[in-house]
């Protein structure tokens, strides 16, 4: 069976300044498995951020396919490309962005809040659940300013998994948490991809090559495999 | 729409501070805004209703330097629209009676009764009816000088069962007609006269005062040269006319200047329009300065919202939510923060209403003075603010989200820019509410000084 969910296919992306443009994702052609964990590395500016930007369905390549599930994705309508990323991506980001007037529980049932297949009565358990999951069983109530760092990107992941996502993206989750917190989260990624889901990890941390299946290194707008010395 | 939503709007209203200054601002307009149009649109009420009803406002003086009073009176009733003709001296006449009911000095005023001028009863007799030594009063009586007083004591009215049948003894003061009397003032007799009220008139129909009583004009006419004031009746050649509808006086005016008459211009009593006119600009004013106010408040309000929300604007994006779905996200908090203004403003307004309407213009209230007519206008209003901000609303997010969702997560909102949006909406709203405040000190400083 093809365990294939993301597959890119010349994918391209310029961006126009005003003298020049420039190329920063040139022909990538590479496919992402359910159940393992990426890492993508490179150097700043190489174009980490905007390859899980257009992964996440969050901007447009230029040129090229982006299969997910074997659907063309990267020209979708803004109501089908919303429709994907809440059926199927979930993303992290560096900053957590939670709502600070909502506590733990209500930053992570929102976004579910338009989802369909989820009942009101569900959601509030599934938050719950999520929130145990993340080891945050004991602040469900609390709000993020009462939260730490790592307590906040953990409830940043439970909110990503809401709905049940089949891909995880993750730019840079640990980049404003110290080494302790760092573990926590990659740990967390670890499981995520352990139950099945494809997990994509923007990193400069060396760590993240402990809990990687397949190292990525974006170097020149090209994407490649590299070993990771796990 | 998912209850959901609704809480985590109301949760997110409750817990941020920001939020309930800002309620607090559109909420102190609105009141003001709510007012301005109760007093203005119960103040045209009353000029209506008093122009309309109340006869005084339909009556004037005429004069023909040839005409007997008879030959004239008998003229001008033949005129198109004159109801009645009746000579000034038998108008009316404020005097003192023998009740006492509930501590009221008895102070009255007898008018000129006749089909024409009075309402019909409610109970007992109508004028058409009445014998001589009869009178007609108002179902809620207050004899009393305190009558043309704001307040009047409600408890002290008298009402039905204990008026109708009432004996009243009126007594009226005779002066020496003389004119060479040294002590002309003091050389007083008294004529007194007992009527019985046999019939209650409702006095908000006419606009009467609720000391009004009416007798019949022979009767009238019998006291007023009793009390000796007049020494020859037929030689008094000014003249009351009064005409059927306020829109017709213009027209009797006319047809009476053309049969000879001389015409006063004034009616007998008239409204002082500069007064009206005052109160309706002051009202305008604030009702557009509030507009002016919320709209330049709420703009502000709402970017400064959206730019410190961008970020979980982007984030919302990110988890699948459409741009549509975020406007409605985003207006529904909106929505909820002007309907608890909204509602807070109306609670405050009724309140406000109430005391003035009980212990400021207590007098008055028989007239109707109301708040219920003015709910549409309130809610005609709120729209106003609400579509606008809507549209504010809208435009701001659209602004927003209609970019790439990386470019909304990746663009910062510098400190200062956080600090001036908030500087404006502090700013507009201090000013708007010290204008409003100065200009309604201004005109009620301008008010009381002309009078």
């Amino acid at each position: 069976m093809n365990k294939d969910i993301i597959k890119l296919t010349n994918l391209v992306k310029d961006y126009n300044t005003l003298n020049k443009k420039i190329e920063v994702l040139k022909k990538i052609n590479y496919s992402f498995d359910k159940g393992k964990f990426y890492a993508i590395k490179g150097h700043s500016g190489s174009g980490k951020s905007t390859l899980v930007k257009i992964l996440g369905l969050m901007d447009n390549p230029t040129s090229g396919k982006y299969l997910l599930f074997n659907n063309e994705v990267s020209k979708l309508s803004d109501k089908l490309s919303s429709y994907y990323r809440m059926k199927h991506i979930g993303f992290i980001f560096q900053e957590y962005n939670l709502n600070p007037y909502l506590n733990a529980i209500e930053n992570v049932i929102v976004p579910m809040l338009f989802n369909a297949e989820i009942s009101k009565k569900e959601r509030k358990e599934k938050a719950k659940e999520l929130l145990k999951k993340v080891g945050l069983e004991n602040r469900l109530t609390h709000f993020p300013s009462d939260l730490s760092g790592g307590e906040q990107q953990r409830v940043a992941i439970a909110r990503s998994l809401a709905n049940s996502p089949d891909i995880l993206i993750a730019d840079e989750p640990t980049g404003n948490l110290d080494k302790a917190n760092e573990k926590i989260i990659f740990k967390l990624l670890k499981e995520m991809s352990n139950e099945g889901k494809c997990v994509i990890v923007v990193s400069h941390s060396d760590e993240v090559n402990l809990y990687s299946d397949i190292c990525l290194e974006l170097d020149n707008g090209k994407l490649k495999e590299v070993n990771h010395g796990k | 729409m998912e209850n959901n939503i609704i809480s985590n709007s109301i949760k997110t209203i409750k817990r941020n501070k920001s939020n309930w200054y800002i309620i607090a601002i559109i909420t102190l307009l609105l009141t003001l805004s709510f007012l301005c149009i109760t007093f203005r649109l119960n103040f045209d009420k009353y000029n209506e209703y008093l122009e309309n009803r109340n006869i005084e406002f339909r009556t004037f003086y005429v004069y023909h330097e040839n005409n007997s009073n008879e030959k004239s009176i008998q003229e001008l009733k033949k005129v198109d629209h004159i109801l009645e003709v009746y000579n000034p001296n038998y108008a009316s006449r404020a005097i003192y009676s023998n009740i006492n009911l509930h501590n009221l000095d008895g102070s009255l005023v007898i008018r000129y009764g006749t089909q024409n001028l009075v309402p019909i009863s409610i109970e007992g007799k109508s004028i058409e009816d009445l014998d001589t030594n009869e009178m007609i009063c108002p179902y809620n009586f207050y004899p009393d000088s305190s009558i043309y007083e704001f307040n009047i004591d409600k408890n002290k009215i008298i009402h039905k069962d204990e008026s109708i049948n009432l004996i009243v003894s009126l007594k009226l003061p005779i002066y020496n007609n003389d004119t060479n009397s040294k002590d002309k003032y003091n050389d007083i007799t008294y004529y007194t006269r007992n009527f019985k009220i046999v019939g209650l008139y409702d006095n908000t129909i006419n606009m009467n005062d609720n000391n009004e009583c009416y007798i019949k004009a022979e009767d009238m006419i019998e006291i007023v040269n009793k009390s000796n004031t007049v020494t020859n009746q037929n030689e008094y050649t000014n003249l009351l006319v009064a005409v059927d509808k306020i829109q017709n006086i213009e027209a009797v005016r006319e047809q009476l200047i053309n049969l000879g008459y001389e015409v006063n211009e004034e009616t007998r009593v008239y409204i002082d329009k500069n007064l009206i006119n005052t109160v309706k600009i002051i009202s305008n004013i604030i009702i557009i300065v509030v507009i002016i106010s919320s709209f330049l408040i709420l703009k502000n309000y709402i970017y400064k919202k959206i730019r410190n929300e961008k970020k979980y604007l982007g984030i919302l994006r990110a988890c699948g939510y459409t741009k549509n779905q975020i406007i409605i996200c985003q207006s529904l908090e909106l929505l909820t923060e002007l309907i608890i203004s909204f509602i807070i403003s109306i609670l405050t307004e009724i309140i406000v209403f109430i005391i003035l309407k009980n212990y400021i213009f207590n007098k008055y209230t028989y007239i109707g003075l109301d708040i219920s007519n003015n709910i549409l206008y309130f809610i005609m209003f709120f729209s106003i603010i609400i579509v606008l901000s809507f549209l504010i609303d809208s435009i701001q997010i659209r602004k927003i989200i209609n970019n790439s969702i990386s470019y909304i997560l990746n663009e910062n909102l510098n400190k200062s820019e956080k600090k001036s949006n908030m500087n404006i909406i502090k700013k507009v709203g201090l000013f708007s509410i010290i204008f409003i405040i100065t200009f309604i000190l201004l005109c009620l400083i301008n008010i009381i000084l002309k009078k």
